[in-house]
């Protein structure tokens, strides 16, 4: 403890401080009336300041840096309207588990509940869709506010905090303690599996004649990669992901198969139908990879290993339960049946065949065109959107390329408009990595006002947008379950998106048939600026569905 | 299945909306809740009566234990808690029924703390079973007005919600 560091100090300045202390470089954010002394401060910092031009869009920029850094992201916005703004992207940094940090503004305390100019109970809101959110309601609060904030937001199974901060708190003045020591007594993350269940897979899985991996979103968080391909490879047991899951490994790995799940390959799904035992890593089992859940449960054992317990046995029951951190439990699981299952297993040698690929590459269809980009092999992140095309990025693009956890996509709450302002955010926390972003024309115009803010401070990513003049994931279900009876789901050609990204400073190009696309693309990766490849799609191609029964 | 929850919090403020709210989510009516200060300074002590599906409660309370504000839950049941009630009830009497009532009251081991204008404010705490036996035998002389606390329990022998708290270092 170094007295000399206690200093008196206003609010916004302590939280400036401690901003730094945590080892913030960038603050997504938008000012108002209630956060303005926190901007004061910003102002001649060491802190990047990243201006957006919706509130929703700093915090899915605060997402994609999370995901593609692995550090906290962080966004900032003002009371009323901006912290409302700001759901959608918490609520999405949720689903996935991305560790985000929000702040918002609020109205000086004596006004809190009198429903003030721009006053909304943003906590009570929040509740459901934060790990932890908090009123701060003296100056003295907010170091160790902020430091349990950062430290909740990436422990056990990381996900998005909420700091609520009146104006007024941000004016007062306090004594700055930065050594201060904070403690927690109600959250305590398991991180290492316990030692008889992890005895209990490993026996179990010495005996599988045929076990299968399904890595979800918890190993790309965990960083359990190494010992997942580990695990495949001292049993030769095939690697299938969920949508979360892609990017967990390496598309070129032998052993993995794709994606399972109501849109996953027929060998994944294959596999699924085969295997007398299924571990699941950092996977939920949710509805849409599980299919039945009736179905699902008869197939197999289960190993179920997670970080959260409150997602053990959530949906399907597992024969053996492991809480803690993937990597962790993998470890020692590997370990284990090294040490005492050596001759019970014979690594079955990779399967045969390639990864599923699209075909009739002649037409403009999407999964065409993700297709060829995806041949490419570019070493780049990719983010997406949600709809068909995001479907179709997950089940084609499988560029050797793709690093782990590059693979960035709402999964959890499939919210439209995430992918320009996620891919934003990853371009600023890997500004030396290409990044690519695969969207609709439904879900570009949710958050299009960003090209604004990718010219404003020159971030770089290379769009390609699947412009079918058509929703057309709500075309597919209403084709699928409404007698393809279509409503609301069509757009008439009345948008040039080429023009749009020029009106914001950027450039792009419009391409009408596939063999113009390779060209396009080359021209966007050229350019040092963000460049729109609009794709004129004309082609409604569902994407099929699978069943148990296929 | 009926299912009884204790829960070691935080006071702080919102704490019994975080909490509710994971039970609201999946569909879950509480029967009862009581809630009141510990020995410890600045923590209190649920107790949630719920009814439902035993592996979604069970969810639910791994869910509430994950809150940052909660610090223990525990589930009590007849074998391995003393459980009781608390319920008031403001009942008529005349001259004609007042020795059979104040008897009545006094087998069921509640008591009478008031007598006014003619009705009289019993007092009981016991068993769900007792309480109820006595609401049964009261009905006929005519309830004015009654409220139950709904249950609280303690562990017997030695287990405590109250364990030597664990802290994690979260910075410093
Ligand atoms: C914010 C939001 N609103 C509505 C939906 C429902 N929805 C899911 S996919 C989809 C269509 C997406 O269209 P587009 O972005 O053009 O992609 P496409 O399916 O055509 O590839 C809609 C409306 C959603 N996921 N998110």
């Amino acid at each position: 403890m170094s007295p000399k560091r206690k200093k008196r100090m206003t609010g916004a300045r302590i939280l400036y401080n401690v901003l730094m202390e945590e080892g913030v470089d960038v603050i997504f954010g938008y000012p108002g009336g209630a956060n303005l002394p926190f901007y004061d401060v910003l102002c001649d910092s060491n802190i990047r300041h990243i201006l957006v031009r919706h509130e929703q869009a700093a915090a899915h920029m605060a997402d994609g840096y999370a995901r593609a850094s692995g550090r906290v992201g962080v966004c900032l916005a003002t009371s009323g309207p901006g912290a409302t703004n700001l759901v959608t992207g918490i609520a999405t940094a949720y689903l996935d588990s991305s560790p985000i940090v929000a702040i918002t503004g609020q109205v000086e305390r004596r006004f809190i509940g009198t429903d003030a100019f721009q006053e909304v109970d943003i906590v009570g809101i929040t509740i459901p869709i934060t790990k932890h959110n908090q009123h701060i309601m003296t100056a003295g609060e907010i170091v160790p506010a902020v430091k349990t904030a950062f430290w909740l937001a990436k422990a056990g199974r990381p996900g998005p905090v909420l700091l609520d901060i009146p104006r007024d708190v941000l004016l007062e003045e306090a004594v700055y303690d930065p050594d201060v020591v904070v403690t927690l007594e109600g959250y305590n993350p398991i991180i290492s599996g316990h030692s008889g269940q992890i005895k209990r897979a490993a026996k179990l899985l010495s005996g599988a004649k045929n076990p299968v991996i399904v890595a979800g979103g918890g190993v790309i968080r965990s960083g359990a990669t190494d010992e997942l391909i580990r695990l495949s490879q001292l049993l030769g047991a095939p690697v299938l992901t969920t949508l979360m899951g892609k990017s967990a490994v390496p598309p070129d790995y032998p052993y993995y198969l794709g994606m399972i799940g109501m849109h996953g390959t027929s060998r994944a799904m294959e596999a699924v139908k085969r295997a007398d035992v299924i571990v699941a890593a950092g996977a939920r089992f949710g509805d849409r990879a599980v299919l039945s859940y009736d179905a699902f449960e008869k197939m197999a054992k289960f190993i179920q290993i997670d970080i959260d317990p409150a997602e053990i046995e959530k949906t399907v029951e597992v024969d053996i339960p492991i809480v803690g951190d993937a990597g962790k439990i993998l470890e020692e699981l590997n370990n284990r049946l090294e040490k005492d299952h050596a001759n019970d297993i014979t690594a079955k040698p990779p399967p045969t065949g390639e990864l599923e690929r699209y075909e009739q590459t002649e037409t403009m269809g999407i999964p065409a065109a993700i297709e060829l980009l995806s041949k490419k092999n570019l070493d780049a992140v990719v983010t997406t959107d949600v709809g068909r095309h995001q479907i179709w990025a997950a089940k084609y693009y499988q560029s050797t390329g793709l690093d782990t956890g590059m693979f960035i996509t709402s999964g959890g709450l499939g919210t439209m408009g995430f992918g320009l302002p996620a891919s934003l955010g990853a371009k600023v926390a890997r500004p030396d990595k290409r990044v690519i972003l695969i969207t609709g024309d439904g879900s570009f115009m949710m958050n299009i006002q960003e090209l604004a803010t990718s010219s404003h401070y020159d971030l770089p990513v290379l769009v390609l947008l699947m412009n079918d003049h058509h929703l057309g994931m709500i075309r597919q279900l209403q084709d699928a379950f409404y007698d393809a009876k279509y409503m609301a789901c069509e757009f008439p050609e009345n948008v040039d998106f080429v023009a749009a990204a020029r009106a914001m400073g950027l450039d792009g190009r419009r391409v009408t048939s596939i063999d113009q696309l390779d060209d396009a693309i080359e021209e966007g990766l050229r350019s040092k600026h963000t460049f729109v490849v609009e794709c004129l799609i004309d082609s409604q191609e569902n994407i099929p569905y699978r069943t148990y029964e296929d | 299945m009926q299912k009884i929850i204790s829960i070691l919090v935080e006071d702080k403020p919102g704490v019994l909306m975080r909490i509710a709210g994971l039970f609201y989510r999946r569909g879950f009516n509480i029967d009862a809740l009581s809630v009141g200060n510990t020995e410890i300074p600045g923590k209190s002590r649920f107790t949630i009566t719920v009814n439902g599906d035993e592996a979604v409660l069970e969810q639910v309370r791994k869910q509430v234990q994950k809150l940052v504000n909660v610090h223990r839950t525990a589930e009590h049941d007849m074998d391995n808690s003393q459980l009781r009630e608390y319920a008031l009830i403001k009942i008529h009497f005349t001259e004609g029924t007042k020795t059979e009532i104040l008897h009545l009251v006094d087998f069921f081991g509640g008591r009478v703390i008031d007598i006014f204008e003619g009705t009289a404010i019993v007092e009981i705490a016991e068993e769900q079973s007792r309480i109820d036996l006595l609401f049964a035998r009261l009905e006929p002389y005519g309830i004015l007005e009654s409220l139950r606390t709904g249950k609280v329990s303690m562990f017997r022998g030695n287990r405590s919600l109250n364990q030597p708290p664990k802290l994690i270092k979260v910075s410093g």
